[in-house]
């Protein structure tokens, strides 16, 4: 039993998967940081609209330095460059730039990224793929073995957060027919797709259906998978779930979920893939 | 330590997430951001809102003020920044106070791009959804008005 714990929790596996989830999350935080590049003094200082929870809101000047400070940091994530320090600091400035405004848009995949850049910060997913190997071991793609625990944590919380909220889905009274998906459709959240859904004009027992056909397979997909035969298939419905609420309700920020997938696979078959194919 | 720290966390967020009820002796900090990862849109709303801000002037005139200059981003994530999330768990009166915090910010950003105002009030407009426009029904006879 001791074993089989530690073989799931603790044992050495190849960085790869990992530093392949780094690079993908390192991109995306870039692309997320780039919405507020042009409002940094609205948001960020006190000659704006902040309505900060603890520290005040710095001067537009500390504003700009801070955020440039933030793209360092995340160049420095992507790139595995110094990486520890720059992993620290996007949590870090997560958290100061939660304090500050995001707050305001308290959302689940908010909390999900802090949590994932929580757990990067020790995990040596710059163990590979990253200047810091090139600086180390003189190669970008030379490897040192890593924990596998920081992997097992972002899996774990990517398959929880699906068992979560499907059950919570069962349970809430607003989820119980597919009007909730209607009225979103036409509400704050729609897009010119849904826009185009829902004037078909389809009958309300097609929103019911998607409710539950949802309601089925997300708490499915959360458990399948970590069963080997219905990984793919759940890993599939996962991703195209996330790019329909990404086009139907504009809900974009939860797509970094999808590379992240990679870490259901076992890491040393991510990295068995990865030799063959490409030689590493 | 770390790997009991997280199952005991994720644990109480999901016991939440079931039965509203926390494990106890796990912090509230680590239970209440756990069960925020597991959580969807907790109910619905079948009307929009949108929060409008009007400007007094010198001649005693009311007037809406252009609010575009300060949306940054989509309407999803700005229909949410309205209510300011993190201050709704205030009593009535400390919700009050900062949205009037707001209206003051406001104020002196107006001042700033050359629009001066002796007051400004903030009202929350709520009106029906419908499927021909987010707009479609905002109109005044379905459109009721909430000061802030």
């Amino acid at each position: 039993m001791i074993t089989l714990w530690n073989h799931f929790w603790v044992r050495e596996a190849p960085p790869h998967a990992l530093a392949l989830v780094r690079i993908c999350l390192g991109i995306f935080l870039l692309v997320y940081a780039s919405t507020y590049a042009l409002h940094i003094t609205l948001l960020f200082s006190n000659e704006g609209l902040a309505l900060p929870l603890y520290n005040d809101a710095p001067s537009p000047l500390v504003a700009h330095f801070l955020f440039t400070l933030s793209l360092i940091a995340l160049l420095g994530f992507t790139f595995g460059a110094y990486f520890r320090v720059c992993a620290t600091a996007c949590f870090f400035l997560g958290l100061y730039y939660w304090q500050l405004h995001l707050h305001m848009f308290p959302s689940s995949y908010n909390r999900i990224l802090c949590f994932v850049l929580l757990v990067f910060m020790w995990s040596g997913a710059h163990k590979t793929f990253s200047y810091d190997a090139k600086r180390t071991h003189g190669s970008w793609t030379a490897w040192d073995p890593i924990s596998i625990l920081p992997q097992r944590f972002i899996a774990l919380q990517i398959s929880l957060t699906f068992i979560g909220v499907s059950l919570q889905k069962w349970l809430l009274p607003a989820w119980k027919t597919g009007e909730i998906l209607a009225y979103t459709f036409i509400g704050r959240w729609s897009t010119p797709l849904s826009n185009t859904l829902i004037r078909l004009n389809l009958p309300v027992e097609f929103y019911d259906g998607a409710i539950l056909v949802v309601k089925i397979l997300q708490p499915l997909a959360g458990i399948g998978v970590w069963i080997r035969q219905y990984r793919l298939a759940s890993i599939i419905f996962i991703q195209s779930f996330l790019m329909l609420v990404t086009v139907l309700l504009g809900i974009w920020w939860f797509i970094f979920l999808i590379p992240a997938c990679i870490l259901f696979y076992p890491p040393e078959e991510v990295y068995a893939y990865l030799k063959q194919k490409n030689g590493i | 330590m770390t790997i009991t720290m997280y199952i005991a966390a994720t644990v109480s967020g999901m016991l939440f997430t079931l039965f509203r009820v926390y494990l106890p002796g796990v912090p509230f900090i680590l239970s209440h951001w756990s069960y925020g990862m597991l959580a969807p849109f907790q109910s619905y709303l079948t009307y929009n809102e949108n929060l409008l801000a009007l400007g007094r002037h010198s001649k005693g005139v009311w007037e809406p003020i252009d609010m575009s200059t300060y949306k940054t981003h989509g309407k999803g994530e700005e229909s949410i920044k309205i209510y300011l999330p993190a201050y709704r768990g205030l009593q009535e009166e400390g919700l009050h106070q900062k949205y009037q915090e707001y209206a003051d910010l406001l104020r002196k950003r107006e001042e700033e791009h050359g629009r001066l105002w002796d007051e400004i009030i903030l009202e929350m407009h709520r009106w029906p959804r419908s499927p021909a426009g987010y707009e479609y029904l905002r109109v005044p006879v379905l459109t009721e008005i909430t000061p802030l």
